[in-house]
């Protein structure tokens, strides 16, 4: 096997799970392989060869990690993202697996065919993600420090969220203010969205279509 | 908040505050453990971080998913890589678990015995064999009994708390036999000189209930 020069993360050309990691790259300014694949390129061996059979993967020196939580904080590690303290890394992790559930509670309303039953399921989901939203904004409200998460920076449970709003218009079942009607998780949102590499990096990808 | 961490889950045994336990004990960290039963959880609810068990108070605040705060655990107890790749496949392997012990979940759901014998057989050869034999070959890059590196992590005490949960005494000795490294990793933590007290008094437990 030969040795990667640079990191190499391999998604669809989608934001979805790639997308934190992506900005976390960026952000830190730190050089990596953004390889996008086609939906078709995707079963066979490139699946097969995937250590869990899924995409997002992050190729390595070392190796390859093949779930995307242990690359966010990888990365977030390496670009001064994720928090050296032990209790204020531990907040992060808990608004990601926060974040993690509310995510799953959309599942059911996105994979089903059914028309009728899909219509249940997106009543269900958005019930369901008030749930998780009226914790994670309870959670943010505990920072003093900044509009951000945790602390007085971004991290990458900022990324996360900011992200997901991003990617909700996918979703024209959910309404438009939706997730900024929370005042907390709204602040971080356009806090995030204000930063300059944040910026850049949404340029630089319309400049790329 | 006191300055003893306080650990709060049901009154079962080997569910998801065992490996937190554990790497508590192996770090010789003194921890108060606070459990409640089912019937008690609705009004107990409320009270927790983030609605769920476990979770861990701590000076600073609290914390609610249970990853989190075996991360947290961790890195005070030597369970957890200062190597950041190291650490990414402690993390990995920690998530990656999640499948494992996902698929069971419709098992520990179905109050049905028939039902329950009928999906036990089904999963063993369906959902828990796939995910396994997944797993299993995740675990074969590593170069030492545990699962990264050459010394233990939060990752090995999950792997042990799963293959020795009472709650999977219905899966037979021989279909572990096909997962050398789950089973080889199982007998690494099994063996730990830290562990050992905590283990012979959970025997002794065991012996006295039966």
């Amino acid at each position: 096997m030969s040795t990667t020069q640079v990191p190499k993360l391999t998604y669809f050309n989608a934001p979805a799970r790639a997308e934190p990691i992506r900005l976390a790259f960026y952000y830190g300014g730190l050089a990596f392989e953004d390889k996008r694949i086609e939906m078709k390129e995707w079963p066979g061996t490139l699946k097969a060869a995937a250590p869990w059979g899924t995409l997002p993967t992050l190729e390595l020196e070392q190796g390859v990690i093949g779930q995307s939580g242990a690359m966010l904080r990888f990365v977030g590690k390496k670009t001064n993202l994720y928090p050296k303290d032990d209790f204020e890394a531990a907040q992060v992790d808990d608004l990601i697996g926060g974040f993690d559930d509310l995510v799953i509670a959309l599942r059911p309303a996105i994979v089903e065919q059914d028309p009728a039953k899909k219509k249940e399921y997106q009543t269900a989901a958005l019930g369901d993600m008030k749930n998780y939203l009226e914790k994670i904004e309870r959670f943010l409200q505990q920072n003093k420090s900044s509009k951000f998460c945790v602390g007085s920076g971004p991290t990458i449970a900022d990324l996360k969220i900011f992200t997901f709003i991003n990617a909700a218009p996918a979703f024209p079942w959910i309404p438009t203010d939706y997730f900024t009607s929370y005042t907390r998780i709204n602040e971080v949102y356009q806090a995030v969205g204000q930063l300059q590499k944040i910026k850049d990096y949404y340029a630089s990808r319309q400049e790329a279509k | 908040m006191s300055d003893t961490p306080k650990l709060h889950y049901f009154n079962i045994s080997y569910g998801r505050s065992e490996a937190i336990r554990l790497a508590f004990i192996y770090g010789n960290l003194p921890f108060e453990y606070n459990t409640f039963s089912f019937p008690e959880w609705p009004a107990i609810k409320p009270t927790a971080p983030w609605g769920t068990a476990p979770w861990l108070d701590v000076k600073q605040g609290q914390i609610g998913q249970t990853q989190a705060i075996l991360r947290y655990v961790g890195k005070q107890t030597g369970l957890y890589p200062k190597d950041d790749f190291e650490a990414a496949k402690v993390d990995e392997l920690l998530c990656a678990l999640e499948d494992v012990t996902g698929v069971l979940r419709p098992i520990f759901q179905e109050q049905d015995p028939a039902k329950k014998k009928e999906l036990q057989e089904a999963t063993l050869k369906g959902d828990l064999k796939n995910s396994l034999e997944r797993y299993e070959r995740n675990l074969q890059q590593s170069q030492s009994n545990f699962a990264v590196g050459s010394s233990p992590s939060i990752t090995d005490l999950s792997i042990f708390v799963i293959r020795r949960a009472h709650m999977l005494s219905w899966v037979p000795t021989s279909f572990w036999d096909n997962f050398k490294r789950f089973n080889q990793i199982t007998e690494a933590v099994a063996q730990l000189p830290a562990l050992q007290a905590e283990l012979s008094k959970q025997q002794q437990q065991q012996q006295q209930q039966s």
